[in-house]
């Protein structure tokens, strides 16, 4: 059993007939990247919600470390556990780039001492200088709330990774920049790292691919 | 710790939403404060003035009885019949209760100094001729007055009196002076000098322990007795100050003129005071009572000032807690996605509602400051203006009256505290919104909504 499983699991949103997920089974190691490709609207966010916490499948179980996160304290699990980032950045849009770092390291119960210091480090590895990174998010391109986003869900550490579309605003080299800091955080930090994605350029960096013409695995 | 931090920079990252919230809160504390300094000021008063009109006792005639009982004796005539005397003694009695708080009694001898001088010379007057008439003429030159309460007597307290040279009288027979009788007649602290009370004729020696420089009118415009008029005896700077035992272990009682005051220790004692007293001997025609009317004629338009306070705290309380919940519970539409943000990062829902609840309570106070300040000096002059209404409308409606004109008033200690209160129930009404958001919506939820 890997360090994730989704064990039989299958979604159905209130009010509708239809399954998004039916009975989807994976394992997902450490150290490995995983890229799920899909249509539009087959269901690999709501995969993603489920892996990441923010909700439960109607049917089957997503299992941390052999765990049910049925059992588990969701909250903790997505502050300490998993790194999230989102399509739509999700950040705190009155807050300066700095300040949505440090306080997901807050919310986490990080013990770094200088977290601001951290914090600059982790969004000048993305490519945000010092200048930006004290300005609003508000104030900010798609491209840089995309880096921002990458460097909140890197801030605390976690075990695992999971980006939806995380270069779906980059330009070529900062996407390769990206993707090759994710592959690093895989391969050299041993983390579990899963991508979702419609491009075949991220594809290529994934040591497991799903969906598309390799693997189904319950997308309805 | 960053829970708080971060509420604290949410106040500066939302200023526009926050200046409305806290221009709400700041108004309803506003005007808390001066209804609530108001209307604690005026209950003091009230529980002042009932205590102090319910306690204070009056012995008055009934002359419904007194009539009654004279009519077998009227022999046809018209005239009404006098009601029987308190006496000195008796008053003196009454006073020794256990049903008392205090009381205050002044007593008054009329003197004659044969061997000094009165101020203003001995002319005019009243003359006591004893049994062997025109050998034994005593005229009234001075009062000697008695005091039971020491420490305040009267124009001591107003300053217009003042010792200047030795100490207050202390013990029986002891007495201070003025300043100019003592001059008159070469008399200095530790000096005796006799006196003799006109109708007994009893001769006592009284020694000075103080004298006492005088600011007051000299000969009143009205004194008790025409007959005194003109005399020495009226002239203030004759009077020589002793205390009760002086007058009361030395003269016949039949011969003093006695002024009491009781004051009930609470005004339920009133009955048991009676019987106590009607046991010592006060006549059947007296009435024991206390002077409510007084109170309510003096009193009516502060108990007005009170209510109009209440009314206003509550009218605005009730209007302005609505506004407050509607602009934060619209305010809370606009920060659903950051709550969701939060919740998605990790954030328990505890923790959430703790930082909104931290946001709130911050700028309420800081509104509770201002209001307080502003608050505390605007409450006199709007008092002063309501004093002035509530006077008007009562003197129109009852015939006037002798009214209470001015009413100080202060920050009572039980008013902050209702304040305070006050204060932090706003803080949890314009966080209650956003708590139950919270509490209900999860992350997912929220987030999906603005994608």
């Amino acid at each position: 059993m890997g360090i994730l499983t989704l064990d039989h699991v299958s979604y159905q949103y209130e009010g509708t007939r239809k399954k998004v997920l039916n009975g989807v089974m994976m394992d997902f190691d450490p150290g490995n990247l995983y890229v799920i490709m899909g249509k539009s609207g087959a269901g690999k966010s709501t995969l993603l919600s489920l892996i990441s916490g923010l909700d439960l499948p109607t049917e089957g179980d997503v299992l941390f470390h052999g765990k049910s996160l049925k059992e588990l304290n969701r909250d903790d699990y997505r502050a300490k556990s998993i790194g999230v980032i989102f399509q739509g950045y999700n950040l705190l849009t009155n807050a300066t780039a700095l300040e949505n770092i440090i306080l997901s390291m807050n919310i986490s119960g990080s013990r770094i001492k200088d977290k601001k210091q951290f914090a600059m480090e982790l969004l000048e590895k993305v490519g945000i200088d010092q200048e930006t990174a004290n300005r609003k998010v508000l104030k900010l391109s798609g491209g840089e709330q995309q880096r921002v986003g990458i460097a909140r869900a890197l801030s605390h550490n976690p075990d695992i990774l999971i980006a939806d579309e995380p270069t779906g605003n980059l330009d070529g080299d900062t996407e390769e920049n990206i993707m090759g800091i994710l592959q690093g955080l895989a391969h050299e930090e041993n983390k579990c790292v899963i991508v979702v994605t419609h491009s075949k350029q991220v594809s290529k960096y994934a040591d497991e691919l799903w969906g598309g013409k390799s693997r189904n695995f319950g997308f309805c | 710790m960053y829970i708080i931090q971060n509420a604290l920079k949410n106040l500066v990252r939302n200023k526009g939403r926050n200046s409305l919230v806290g221009i709400i809160t700041l108004f309803l504390i506003l005007a808390t404060t001066v209804a609530l300094i108001i209307n604690s000021t005026t209950k003091e008063i009230i529980t002042d003035y009932k205590t102090r009109f319910g306690s204070k006792i009056s012995f008055s005639v009934d002359f419904d009885k007194l009539m009654s009982e004279n009519v077998g004796n009227q022999n046809g005539t018209m005239s009404v019949p006098s009601a029987p005397k308190i006496t000195s003694e008796q008053y003196v009695q009454f006073a020794d209760s256990k049903y008392l708080q205090s009381y205050q009694m002044d007593m008054l001898a009329r003197i004659g100094i044969p061997q000094l001088q009165p101020v203003g010379g001995r002319m005019g007057g009243a003359t006591f001729f004893g049994e062997d008439g025109e050998q034994s003429a005593l005229s009234y030159d001075v009062k000697l007055l008695a005091y039971s309460d020491t420490d305040n007597l009267p124009d001591f307290s107003e300053g217009l009196r003042k010792i200047i040279d030795g100490t207050m009288f202390a013990g029986k027979n002891e007495c201070i002076i003025s300043s100019e009788f003592a001059d008159l007649n070469g008399l200095s602290v530790g000096d005796t000098f006799s006196v003799t009370e006109v109708i007994g004729r009893q001769e006592i020696t009284l020694k000075i322990s103080g004298i006492y420089a005088d600011a007051t009118q000299a000969t009143p415009d009205t004194i008790e007795g025409v007959i005194f008029l003109d005399g020495s005896s009226a002239n203030r700077r004759n009077e020589i100050l002793t205390v009760i035992d002086t007058l009361e272990q030395n003269f016949e009682m039949n011969n003093l003129a006695v002024n009491a005051e009781y004051e009930l220790k609470s005004p339920d004692c009133l009955d048991s005071f009676t019987a106590e007293v009607r046991e010592k001997g006060l006549p059947d025609v007296y009435i024991v009572t206390t002077d409510v009317e007084s109170y309510n004629k003096i009193v009516s338009p502060v108990e007005g000032l009170s209510k109009i306070s209440l009314l206003f705290m509550a009218v605005v309380l009730a209007i302005g807690g609505v506004i407050l919940l509607l602009v934060t519970t619209m305010a809370i539409r606009e920060r659903k996605y950051e709550i969701g943000v939060l919740r998605a990062m990790g954030m328990k829902k505890s923790k959430a509602a703790i930082m909104l609840m931290a946001e709130m309570v911050t700028i309420t106070a800081i509104c509770l400051l201002a209001g307080l300040g502003v608050g505390n000096a605007l409450a006199q002059p709007v008092t002063d203006a309501l004093i002035a209404g509530q006077i008007k409308t009562v003197g129109e409606l009852s015939g006037g009256g002798q009214y209470l004109q001015n009413v100080q008033v202060h920050l009572t200690p039980e008013a902050s505290f209702q304040i305070g209160s006050i204060a932090l129930l706003l803080a949890l009404l314009s966080s209650a919104a956003g708590v139950i958001f919270i509490a209900k919506y999860e992350p997912m939820k929220i987030l999906s909504e603005r994608n």
